[in-house]
């Protein structure tokens, strides 16, 4: 009964209603007591609510947000993007002919195809296999439709083992490619990130070696040869002569470490390796190319928050403020300068390989029997002497130990004597 | 300029997508709040939201503001995860006993005693009133969007908005009452 008069009240403190309404409503009310207490209260209700204050934001709310949105900037291109692409594609092909649907399912290979190269060699199209993908996505653009062009770039980087800033990166490249997506300030943004780091694998080469030469000269100089004109250099250089261990005095040993080239590592080995008998060989590469990348993208991260820091520390009035975002500042940099120096170590080390080298001269390279000489009769002389000198002084020493010893001895000679009769009277009394 | 920070947030920039949520997230955290009823659980839904918007934003497609849009998934995730914890029945009672415990022990202590106690009721009315009514209330009336905004925001009719209204105005004021 009195239903539409509460929905007049509710309309009434919205101000949803009109002049005719408020009076009927008025009207009501003043003879409707349970009416005039429900429209009172409602509107006290109403109040209350006007008075809710907005809370202020937890501590730490953005980041915190900051934190998981960029974990799920990460994982969402990865993830939902293959998603998004099986699905639609699926959907499509539902609704096209036979022949269509052939086209679709080489089309659905193709990717496929792509996906499992991808997985294959993870870090392959950094090295330019994005036109592969990029031809790709042209094909299922022409066959299917251009919205789903974007997404079909998900694939290119999606199984490739980077974060972010670097997959994001990677996408607007294939965008670039395609021609259709190009906008100035996208594509400028990215030269300038990518000039900043490196886009191939990060490799760091070492190698060991030890090798017999027969011209020690000849070996060093060919290390040289290779060296020169190129930015490798010798870290370090030592050279003795072996007259210790041989006899002929003009034979070296040395130990080099050297920095070389990435491209002339191998070179390197050859030369050489060309110059002797190679003893000891060892070759190691470690890829720190997944390490390089996070570090990159976490050097991206700190960069945004400093940038954010920024923004707050112009708006920030109060002292204690900007102190207090000062220090964070601070903060931020000192982490930044420290994975940046990582990096930057990490390049050096790839554009630059360590390569340890020892070099021991020999007479000949060619084992031979050596004639005996003089030399050998007079050692062997020389030990015959030794040997007899050392018998002698043994000998002299056991005389004069007995001599030294002999009152104890003679005691213990009597005792055991002694002894030995009274052991033997006995056995002759049993028997 | 939003469409544009949009458009970036499309392609996974993180400070572009931070930059368009400044001026809604704090609503969000409200929206959020009245929903779930105390601050913790709040801030994990208006986390968990945002999240959700950003993994999302693809989707949006701009036939409706970006704030609708961002709120709609705030309720939709609040309700979701309310629907999840009735189904591992809590009881009723007890959950806004300790909620408005909750919620005394958040508000600033420099507050009169009196208006903290008044929005713990306000708070606790609203915790029991279905998830429906709860979402309509807020953003009528702390909120303060229209009929029709509301319309759009949760993408029902407007009479079912005004109903819902209604109906739900007059419960929590019953509410109160009985608390009272």
């Amino acid at each position: 009964m009195c239903d539409q008069y509460k929905t007049l009240m509710n309309a009434y403190i919205d101000g949803d209603i009109t002049e005719a309404q408020i009076k009927e409503l008025e009207q009501h009310v003043a003879h409707c007591e349970s009416c005039m207490i429900e429209f009172e209260e409602l509107k006290y209700v109403k109040t209350l609510l006007d008075e809710e204050v907005l809370m202020p934001l937890p501590k730490d709310f953005d980041e915190r947000l900051h934190q998981r949105l960029l974990e799920a900037a990460a994982t969402v291109e990865r993830k939902d993007d293959k998603d998004t692409i099986g699905s639609s594609i699926m959907g499509k092909i539902k609704h096209l002919g036979w022949k269509s649907r052939a086209l679709g399912g080489v089309a659905a290979v193709l990717i496929i195809g792509v996906v499992v190269v991808k997985t294959a060699f993870p870090y392959g199209f950094y090295m330019g296999k994005s036109s592969d993908s990029a031809a790709a996505a042209n094909y299922i653009t022409a066959e299917e439709s251009t919205e789903m062009a974007p997404q079909s770039f998900g694939i290119s980087y999606d199984n490739a083992d980077v974060t972010e800033s670097k997959a994001v990166t990677a996408a607007t490249e294939a965008r670039g490619a395609d021609g259709d997506y190009e906008s100035p300030e996208m594509t400028s943004n990215d030269s300038s990130q990518n000039s900043q780091y490196r886009n191939g694998r990060i490799i760091l080469k070492t190698a060991n070696l030890s090798i017999d030469v027969e011209s020690y000269d000849e070996t060093v100089a060919a290390i040289k040869a290779v060296l020169e004109g190129t930015e490798g250099y010798i870290e370090s250089e030592q050279t003795s002569y072996k007259t210790r261990y041989t006899d002929r005095d003009n034979l070296r040993y040395g130990s080099f470490v050297l920095r070389v080239p990435a491209d002339l590592f191998d070179q390197m080995l050859d030369s050489i390796k060309a110059n002797g008998f190679v003893n000891y060989d060892n070759v190691n590469s470690e890829d720190v190319t997944k390490y390089y990348r996070d570090t990159a993208s976490q050097v991206e991260n700190l960069k945004i928050t400093e940038n954010r820091l920024r923004e707050i520390l112009e708006k920030a009035t109060d002292v204690s403020d900007i102190l207090e975002i000062e220090n964070e500042l601070t903060r931020t940099r000192r982490e930044i300068d420290a994975l940046t120096n990582q990096l930057k170590n990490w390049e050096d080390l790839a554009d630059l390989s360590y390569v340890y080298v020892e070099i021991d001269e020999v007479e000949s390279l060619n084992p031979t029997i050596e004639p005996i000489d003089d030399s050998v009769l007079a050692k062997a002389k020389e030990g015959f002497i030794d040997t007899i000198n050392a018998i002698v002084k043994t000998t002299m020493e056991i005389f004069i130990w007995l001599v030294a010893k002999s009152p104890v001895l003679l005691i213990l000679a009597i005792l055991a004597w002694v002894g030995s009769k009274i052991w033997r009277k006995k056995r002759h009394k049993k028997i | 300029m939003e469409s544009k920070l949009i458009e970036k947030s499309i392609k996974g920039d993180v400070a572009s997508f931070e930059l368009l949520i400044q001026k809604y997230r704090q609503y969000v955290y409200n929206i959020t709040y009245r929903m779930m009823g105390n601050s913790h659980d709040a801030d994990d839904m208006a986390q968990e939201a945002l999240i959700k918007a950003f993994k999302a934003i693809h989707q949006f497609k701009g036939d409706s503001q970006f704030s609708t849009w961002l709120y709609r998934i705030a309720m939709n995730t609040c309700k979701d995860e309310l629907r999840k914890r009735k189904e591992a029945t809590l009881p009723l009672d007890e959950r806004i006993d300790t909620m408005t415990e909750a919620d005394r022990a958040q508000t600033d202590p420099l507050l009169i005693y009196e208006q903290k106690e008044l929005q713990a009721k306000v708070q606790g009315a609203l915790d029991r009133l279905s998830a429906d009514g709860k979402e309509v209330i807020i953003l009528r009336d702390i909120l303060g969007y229209s009929y029709e905004e509301i319309g759009r925001i949760l993408e029902v009719p407007i009479g079912t908005v005004r109903s819902r209204i209604n109906r739900n105005r007059i419960m929590l004021k019953d509410i109160l009452k009985a608390e009272a």
